[in-house]
């Protein structure tokens, strides 16, 4: 099943939140937990999953330097301080919602600084939040991510499809194809339908899991 | 407002639609745009900070931002001013305080602001004449966490690249469409719009967006043919038209609530019983409080009403129709929808 429809996610990311939510939650993959269901305020079927991490976020050059060669070198300590305060914590606002145009979730997220001010995209790519070699080999134009094996960008702006408020988001083309393979793998006669649509989610996680982290 | 009345299938000509796409491109909005008056530079000539514009319905605000910057150099700033105005720290809001997005079209603007009029207590009536739309620009501090990064023209672009990609992929499954057209026929999709160019939008826009047939054949089936033949399909040899209007997986439709969120869902154009589906039946299902569906007892009156491209639609329109010809340049429907007062009467 490369799709799920609107109220077949809306019951499996329930049951999802709800499986990986205790303390005795076996699955060792953060990134499956600490996951909350939210409802629209005023609007029924529109609910989408919510979580809030602190990213660290380096303002400068993750490139080693080479150090160069001089007589008058002088035992140098470690320049920790300076790195320490050249890190800053960013809040990212995480959020799992459904595409109606793909009938698929979308991982949708917005990244600020302390400030307050949103992340630019130079900013967003450099973040721990994505894998490193996720964004490699994209064309960071300067309002998407290009993957150039796929007409559709990686990485783009869009409105939260429940909240209405700006985001980026990871385009689900390039997700349920994968999760449709694993699917195919793994799916099971003996399955409810409710729990084939819990592990499609999963399974859907695990495709993001390739993309994202939420720990560094 | 005008009413019009949605062609029924076995009469959407050639003519008729080309009629209604241009129609629908032909349509404006009026715009009052005034400077922050806390705002105004100093020895701006004030009074004369307000700029009117009859807007195309399919442009967009970054695109009016060039003449509006136009009017106020030449008629209200000075030459300080002028050397330290900072384009893209502009920001639009309505009266209200509700913030205009960059990336939605000016005709869905101005309908979003006339429905949530109609849920205010002294709305006017639907049969007075449009009024202009009044917009505060703010110079200023921008309120980027409300909005979409950078309000440029060419942000705007990939924005509607995105929407034109994503109504391509809800109606036949994928992007082959779009991404078949030549980078120079994409970019002209803009350039039409950028230019205000009906032919030269519809040049390219001609190639993914559906067309229009009769449902079914005037003349009878030969003998033993089968009954049930895809609608559009031509029982005298022609080659069926795949890229016909009932033929799309789903019509791209929005549906835009007064401060409500925005509704999409899949909208085929034929019901499973193989009837055709109309707007009457796509909005009583999704909002059966204000649409309450025909069959219920007693007869009740629809609550709210629909804007199309700033008409009020009639209930009878069939989704596909509307979807090959009155979306808007970004290939969507967007269908906005009012409250009715007095117990139902316009």
């Amino acid at each position: 099943m490369s799709t799920i429809t609107r109220s077949q996610f809306i019951q499996a990311a329930q049951s999802f939140a709800r499986k990986h939510a205790s303390s005795d939650d076996p699955t060792p993959s953060p990134l499956l937990q600490s996951w909350s269901w939210n409802e629209h305020p005023t609007f029924p079927g529109l609910g989408y999953l919510s979580r809030n991490i602190i990213v660290p976020f380096s303002s400068t050059d993750n490139l080693p330097q080479d150090i160069p060669a001089s007589d008058n070198l002088v035992d140098e300590e470690p320049d920790d301080a300076t790195s320490a305060s050249n890190t800053q914590l960013t809040a990212a606002q995480l959020y799992v919602a459904y595409s109606p145009t793909y009938q698929v979730p979308a991982l949708y997220f917005s990244v600020h600084h302390d400030n307050g001010t949103p992340l630019s995209l130079a900013e967003l790519c450099r973040l721990p939040l994505f894998r490193h070699h996720a964004l490699h080999g994209d064309q960071v134009a300067s309002f998407s991510v290009q993957d150039p094996t796929s007409s559709m960008a990686l990485l783009s702006q869009g409105d939260h499809p429940t909240l209405g408020t700006p985001c980026w988001y990871i385009h689900p083309c390039n997700t349920s194809a994968v999760v449709e393979d694993i699917m195919a793998e793994v799916d099971t006669e003996e399955w409810s339908d409710e729990a084939r649509c819990v592990r499609w989610v999963e399974a859907w996680f695990m495709v993001i899991g390739n993309i994202v982290q939420v720990t560094f | 407002m005008a009413t019009y009345r949605g062609s029924p299938s076995a009469f959407a000509t050639p003519a008729s639609t080309t009629l209604f796409r241009r129609l629908t491109w032909e349509g404006t909005v009026p715009l009052e745009i005034r400077v922050d008056s806390k705002e105004l530079p100093a020895n701006s000539d004030r009074g004369l900070e307000t700029y009117y514009i009859q807007a195309p319905r399919v442009s967009y605000l970054p695109l009016i931002v060039p003449e509006l910057k136009r009017f106020l150099l030449d008629v209200v700033f000075d030459e300080a001013a002028a050397r330290i105005m900072k384009e893209e720290d502009w920001w639009f809001e309505s009266e209200e305080g509700s913030l205009l997005k960059w990336h939605w079209p000016l005709g869905l603007i101005y309908d979003t602001h006339t429905i949530s009029q109609s849920v205010r207590p002294t709305s006017s009536s639907l049969s007075q004449a449009p009024s202009p739309l009044r917009l505060i620009l703010h110079l200023a501090s921008p309120p980027t966490e409300k909005l979409l990064l950078a309000p440029s023209a060419e942000a705007c672009k990939q924005a509607f690249m995105g929407q034109m990609k994503e109504a391509d992929f809800l109606r036949w499954g994928s992007t082959k469409r779009m991404t078949g057209l030549r980078k120079a026929e994409q970019d002209g999709l803009w350039e039409g719009i950028k230019e205000h160019n009906f032919d030269e939008y519809w040049r390219v826009a001609s190639k993914i967006t559906p067309t229009t047939t009769p449902l079914r054949s005037q003349s009878p089936p030969p003998m033993g043919a089968m009954h049930t033949r895809p609608p559009s399909a031509d029982p005298q040899g022609a080659t069926p038209d795949r890229d016909g209007a009932y033929n799309v997986r789903s019509v791209p439709v929005r549906i835009y609530l007064p401060e409500g969120p925005v509704l999409q869902d899949l909208v085929p154009p034929l019901l499973e019983n193989g009837s055709v589906h109309t707007l009457q039946q796509f909005l009583s299902t999704h909002l059966p409080q204000l649409f309450p569906p025909s069959a219920s007892e007693p007869p009740f009156h629809d609550l709210g009403y629909a804007l199309v491209q700033g008409v009020v639609t009639p209930p009878e329109t069939e989704m596909a129709w509307l979807g090959a010809c009155m979306t808007g340049a970004d290939g969507w429907v967007n269908v906005c929808i009012g409250v009715l007062r007095d117990g139902g009467q316009r």
